[in-house]
Parts: structure tokens; sequence; C-alpha cells
């Protein structure tokens, strides 16, 4: 067992990892599946982070899977699991607790919201629905009728059209990744009780998971509390694709496809290469900046939404820059996330101003998110299937310097852009 | 600063815990002629969250020059705040109103001189105060442009017609001028009838420190009401109206005491069951002493009658519904909600805050999460007979 403690946020964080099976579970013998040999690398990730003032528990337990792992044919099987034992498990818990599963590309995220007085409890409920229960058929019919209800009222919806596309983009040739999380209306009706109760089976595996707690809790009985996600069975490593590709440069060659479309708005994606061995935090930083430029105050009339991300995509992490604009300056915002690149890789004659204004509002978002008992049990969960230990976000956010910044922009892989939406020759801009 | 300000009550951090005991201030102080004082200290936190709210009522004729000038202070200060990434919200309250700024404890002192910002004297040259009340006016007409908009005004002049809304009225907006929303602030914005609640890892000195400052109104002499004139007729929206629109109001205790809303969850979850072809709902709205409870619905032709009848009985259904079980599980229900409201910085002082403002009591809410826990199905059903003989009030809107 790998036991020790570390500063996050400044409060204590312990990081506990479990690898084999624990002493002592209760086996489910309908539950076990034969399973050659247990794989080497598996492990339970634990994190725990003490908030004495804290007026709930917030536990998330993450799968590094997610629909990437959907049968073929069977698109939404991974949604459907989620949303079943979401169900399920508010069902079970009452009024006085609450739960989410949320299903990803390449994560399945799990989160329980408890008063301290009843968390333990209310986990062992908890991790009970997630991995023991059986699926119940209600729950199942009645997520998939209205998913089917709400993918039919958004059939033909261009935003659909352009997701399914950016997710192309971003897969680069990993179809299994690139289907859309929620299946489609072709795959839902296909779908099974039994696809789910096999999916859960296979792929919700208690060997290769990561667990935080966030609350008034004691440390040492968190990590025991939280072992209960344990139940006996062993099983290869499934880990996602998205882990697999983590340390890799997602291409080398970049492209350009333009999908003319006959609607009111323009729709465009770029996704640049993260350097190998770059530093999360600073890449985080990277996309604060770049949403930060391509959203000036006051707003630039033409455009709907720009956002940008760090994304753990399968071959490999990219920077995502996505935008809605008019289709009349559609050209002119290509050139000019290209030019927000460039010019950030070229640094910033004024950055003896901007980059101390630009660190402490990364900094203050980071810790307002992190003050959320829920955003920092994901973040410390993603943080330790990403790279087995629990970031310090705020002490390195303070290390962050703007030759950092400058060389991070500078080493970014060519990018790979998709335009979607009226094909208007040169723009029209007014 | 410290020694003139009386300690209520502190320095009982050490016997403080999780849960429900997290909403049991570490101090409570009264300044000398200023702010009274309520502190979380919460040494492992980055996060420092502050809340001033200033204690105030409107006279009838200025209704909505309190949002007028909640508008302008927020418009004020909000750039400032976003240059350390803190976030700064301003929000009329039914006691008065409510300013907060959240953000990293590195920039404590910058976020209490934006707290001191947002209470000072307002600077109200014409186009500020036009824009200001040009915000507040729109939301005023859209609202009068709807049906439920138009419904719960009704409902709200019959059941409580000395009360003006918060927003006002497209009518004593247009009376309001910047003198009126300065005098306003002349006589409201005063030390001695604000509330301070902070929570982050901070200790009383600097916080008196920061706030010792507060507001420069404290020699405007003893507060005045305002000029009384006339108060303003309501706004007589006419919505274009496709269906029938039916609701009722009652009077539901005071906002100290949980079994309103416990009675308005389940009355909530009795009309969903079996609402078909017509939509419902079941609103708690709060003033500064009392609640209104209210049961608004809308359907076309020929589920009308349905409707409506089911808004007159649910009362009588909820009443049925009423079991030990059911009871305990909806207080249970709202208790979580409000430790889950209280566990960001910024939630707690907000849930602290407002049960500070509406019952003067520093630990208001940890009293309300306790008095939860003393709803029985026998007191909800002696309080749904109070509510029952308080009304009920009706209005309807028809095509």
């Amino acid at each position: 067992m790998k036991r020790f403690v570390l500063s996050t946020l400044g409060l204590t964080a312990m990081v506990v990892s479990v690898p084999g099976p624990l002493v002592g579970q209760e086996v489910d013998s309908a539950a076990v599946e034969p399973t050659p040999e247990p794989a080497p690398d598996t492990a339970v990730w634990i994190a725990v982070a003490p908030r004495p003032r804290g007026t709930v528990v917030a536990t998330t337990v993450t799968f590094p899977v997610g629909s990437d792992h959907d049968p073929t044919g069977r698109g939404g099987t991974a949604w459907l699991v989620g949303r079943t034992l979401e169900g399920m498990a508010q069902e079970a818990l009452g009024e006085a607790a609450a739960a989410s599963v949320q299903v990803l590309r390449g994560r399945v995220y799990a989160t329980l919201l408890a008063p301290p007085t009843t968390w333990e409890s209310d986990f062992q409920t908890f991790a009970t629905v997630l991995m023991r229960r059986e699926l119940a058929a209600g729950h199942f019919e009645a997520e998939r009728s209205r998913l089917v209800g709400r993918l039919t009222f958004e059939a033909g919806a261009p935003v659909r059209e352009f997701e399914v596309e950016a997710a192309r983009l971003y897969a680069s040739g990993e179809q299994d990744w690139a289907r859309p999380p929620e299946g489609d209306l072709e795959s839902l009706p296909a779908v099974t009780l039994d696809d789910l109760t096999q999916f859960r089976r296979r792929l919700l595996n208690a060997d290769d998971v990561a667990v935080a707690v966030v609350g008034p809790v004691d440390p040492d009985a968190a990590v025991g509390v939280t072992s209960a996600i344990r139940d006996g069975r062993r099983r290869a490593s499934a880990s996602s694709s998205a882990e697999r590709g983590a340390s890799a440069v997602a291409w080398t060659t970049g492209d350009r496809l333009a999908l003319p479309r006959d609607i009111t708005n323009t729709s465009l994606a770029f996704a640049y290469p993260l350097p190998a061995g770059h530093d999360r935090t600073a890449a985080e930083f990277l996309a604060h900046v770049l949403q930060e430029k391509l959203n000036p105050v006051p707003p630039d009339p033409g455009v709907y939404r720009a956002e940008t991300q760090v994304m753990d995509a399968p071959t490999g992490p990219l920077l995502v820059i996505e935008v809605a604009v008019f289709p009349e300056v559609g050209n002119r915002w290509e050139q000019q996330i290209a030019t927000a690149i460039r010019e950030t890789a070229g640094g910033d004659p004024y950055e003896d101003v901007f980059f101390p204004w630009q660190q402490r509002r990364f900094r203050s978002a980071a810790m307002q998110r992190d003050a959320t008992p829920e955003g920092l049990s994901r973040r410390l969960t993603n943080d330790l299937l990403r790279g087995g230990s629990a970031r310090d976000v705020d002490a390195e956010i303070r290390t962050l310097t703007a030759e950092g910044l400058v060389t991070l922009a500078a080493t970014l892989g060519q990018p790979r852009v998709l335009f979607f939406g009226p094909d208007l020759g040169a723009d029209r801009d007014p | 600063m410290l020694r003139l300000a009386l300690l209520i009550a502190g320095a009982v951090l050490a016997g403080n815990q999780g849960g429900e005991e997290a909403l049991r201030p570490d101090s409570i102080l009264r300044l000398p002629e200023g702010p009274q004082l309520v502190l979380f200290s919460n040494p492992g936190a980055t996060v420092t969250a502050l809340r001033v709210s200033v204690l105030l009522e409107e006279d009838a004729h200025e209704a909505g020059a309190a949002r007028v000038l909640q508008a302008h202070a927020l418009q004020r200060v909000r750039s400032a705040a976003s240059s350390v990434g803190a976030v700064v919200t301003a929000t009329r309250t039914p006691w008065g109103i409510a300013y907060t700024v959240v953000g990293p404890q590195t920039h404590f002192e910058y976020m209490a001189w934006i707290l001191r910002q947002t209470v000072s004297e307002p600077n109200l040259d014409r186009v500020q105060f036009l824009r200001a009340r040009a915000e507040v006016s729109d939301e005023v007409e859209r609202e009068a442009e709807t049906p439920p908009g138009v419904l719960a005004e009704r409902l709200w002049s019959q059941i409580t017609p000395s009360e003006s809304r918060l927003d006002g009225s497209h009518a004593s907006l247009q009376q309001i001028t910047p003198g009126s929303v300065r005098d306003l602030w002349a006589r409201t914005h005063r030390p001695d009838r604000m509330n301070v609640v902070a929570a982050g890892p901070v200790t009383v000195d600097p916080i008196i420190a920061a706030l010792k400052d507060l507001v420069g109104s404290a020699d405007a002499g003893p507060p005045k009401r305002a000029d009384a004139r006339a108060m303003p007729p309501p706004d007589r929206g006419r919505p274009q109206v496709l269906r029938r629109w039916y609701g009722e109001a009652f009077l539901a205790g005071d906002p100290a005491d949980p079994h309103a809303e416990v009675l308005a969850l389940m009355a909530g979850r009795s009309l969903r069951q079996g609402s078909q072809g017509y939509e419902a709902g079941v609103e708690l709205w709060e003033l500064d002493r009392t609640r209104i409870l209210a049961v608004t619905g809308a359907a076309y032709g020929r589920n009308a009658s349905a409707m409506t009848a089911r808004i007159r009985g649910l009362l009588d259904e909820t009443r049925s519904a009423i079991t030990p079980e059911a009871a305990a599980g909806a207080a249970a229900g709202i208790r979580f909600q409000l430790l889950a409201d209280a566990r960001t910085p910024d939630g707690l002082i907000d849930l602290v805050g407002r049960h500070l403002d509406a019952t003067g009591t520093p630990s208001g809410a940890l009293d309300y999460l306790r008095r939860l826990d003393q709803v029985t199905a026998a007191s909800l059903e002696t309080f749904l007979t109070t509510v029952e003989g308080s009304g009920p009030v009706s209005a309807e809107l028809r095509p």
C-alpha cells in the first residue's frame, strides 16, 4: 500500500493507492466474473481533503471509462447505465442526500452529496447501488424514453451535427471515442437492459477507479468507508483510450475541414495538440488566457460564444477552441483564433501589466471552483487518474511565468480546424 | 478598534464541527454605532466571502428605489472586482439590500474596499441613473407582459395591499429621481443598520480594520421617513392570454417558521401527480415579516375547470397526504438542501445573512434548521389550518 499526505489548497489531502483486492469485502458471488489474472497495474486511488467546517460531504467516484466503451451498434449504453444508476441511487438515498452519475466519452463520474451525520451509511447505499444492485428495468426504460424524446426533438439541429463532426476531429480516427455519449436514434432502440448489466459488470471496475472525499471527515475513517466501493470482483483494467494517450502528442500534422451548411451561424472548432510532458496547470492557464482574449469587454457583436478547454482526447491532450459566430464574420474569426495563438506565442509587450492580471483571475477562478466540495472532489479524481497524484493548484498557479506561457503557446502542434457553416466566400464583415 | 467592539460571542471555534454546527458563528460583535459582525473563521480555506446587508424599508411612492440603488452599486464595482477575479453581487432582499464579494483570501483588503464602495454614497449622474433605472424598469415591464407576472401582481396586491413589490412598478419607477435614490441611501445606509457576515481564513481584527469605514452617512442625523406622497397605482398589464390562468394565495407564517417551506414542498408534489392537461405550480414568496403560499396554473379551455378545481382543492389534498413519514421526509429534504446551499463560503454567508436580516439573530439559520427537526405531521396540520384560515385571495386571467 502506498500512502502519503500532500497539501492541497492549504488543506491536507491524504491520498492512498490500494492495489489488489481488499480483504474482508462483501462478495456478491453472482457478480463475480472469471478473470484469468488480475491486471498488475490496477489500483484504487482514494484522496481525502478534510474540511472541518464543511456542511456536507462530497464523494466522487470516477471510472476511467465512458461512452468510448459502448458496444458496437449500442451507442448510448454507458449513458443509460449512468442515468439508470442515478435514478436508483436517488431513490435509495431518499431526500436527505443527492446522487449524480455523469457519463462522458472517457469518464463516468458518480458523485454523492450527503450530510456528515449520515455520510457513511449514505455512501454504503450509494456504493451498493453503483456496484451491486440489479439494474432496475423501470428506470432504464424511463430514461431511454426520455432520451429518445429529446434526441427526436433535436434531430436535424445543426448544433448536434457540429458536435458530432467536432468530436470526429478531436478523436483523430478513434471512432469509438467519437460517438455521441448519448447514442443516437438508431442505436438506442437496440440497447437492452442486459447490455447495461454487461457494461457495468465489465467496465465499472472497482479495481481501476479513483475516489475523492471532501468535507468534515476523518481521513482514515473516510478511506475505510470508501473502500466499500470494492466489491471483491477482480477484473482486467479497462482504462479509457484517453488515459492511454494522455502522455502522447495527439498528432503531428494539421488539417482543415470545411463543411458548408446553409444555416444561420458559423461554428468553428480548433484543436491544437499539447506538447509531450506539458504541465497540466500551465495548459489550463493558456486556455484561460485565450478564453479572455476571445471574449473581450465589450463583447464582439458578431460572436455568440467562444470557449476554450484542455481536452483529454484519445490520441493525446488537446487545447480546444470552439466558437459560434455570425456567418458574415466566420472567415475573420478563423484568422482571429490563429492570430490569438500566434500573439500569445510571440509574447505580450505589456506582460508586466497583463500577466499578473491574467494570473490573478485564473487563480481566483480555480480557487472558487475548488471551494465547491464536489468541484474539488471531481478535480482530485481526475488528477489521480491522470498522473497518480493530486495537484496543489494554488502553488502551481503561483509559479506560472510569462515565459512559460509563451513557450507553451509556441510549442503547440499543428491545429486541426473544422469550419461548419455557410460558405460566403470572403467575409462580408460590416 | 477591537477594544471598543462589544464581543457578544466569540472563541467558540474549538467546539465547532461540520454539518449544521458549521452554521454556528465563531464570533458575533456589535461595533459601537457600527454594524453587527458575524464571523465564520475557517483557517484552512483559501477563499473568503464577505456580505454586507443594509436593512431598509421603502415608502410606497418610492417603490423600486432600493432596486435602482442596488443596480447602480453593482454597475459601479463589477469591473473593479473582475480585475482580481472576485465575484461581486448585489441583491434586493425583502429586508433591504445585500452586497457580497467572494474571492481568494490574498485579495482580502481589495475585496473589503470593493464592499465599502458598494455601500458608499452613490454618484448618480444622469446617465448612470437612467441606466440603472432602465435595468429595473425593463425587468418590471417584461414581467408585466407575461400572464404569470400579471397573475402574481394581482395576487400580491390583494393579499398584502400595503406592501409594494421589491422592483416597484412602472408608475413608481417613473417617479424616482437621482435625488430620491440618494435620499433613500442617506437615510438607510448607516453602519448601525448594517449586518456584516464573513466566512473564510480571516480573524476578527482584520475584518474590523477593513470595514471600519463602512459608509459615511453616519453623520446624516437620525433616519427619516421619505416625504409622504400618494402611492402610485399598481401596474395593470394586459398580456396576450391564450390559456386560462388561475391562482390562489395564502398568508403562510413568518420567515423563521419552516412549516411554510415543508407545506409548499408537499403541496407541489401533490400537484405534480396527476396534473395532466394543464400546467400548475406552488411558490413561496418571502416578504420582510411574512411568507405567502401561491398556487397558480394555466390550461386551455377543456382542461380549465379541472385545473381550477385542483388548485382550489390543493390544500385539502395536501392535508390528506400528510403522514409522519411524509412530513419527516420533506423536512429532511429541505434540511439537506439548506446544508448543501451553505457548502461554499458564498452560500454560507448568504444563508446566514438572510436569516440574520429576517430575524435579527446571528444564529437564525441554525435555529431554522433545528425548527425543521421539530416539524411533525401534527404540527404541519395545525399550521395548514392556520394557512387556510388566512385566505385565499384569488385572481384569474381569461383569453
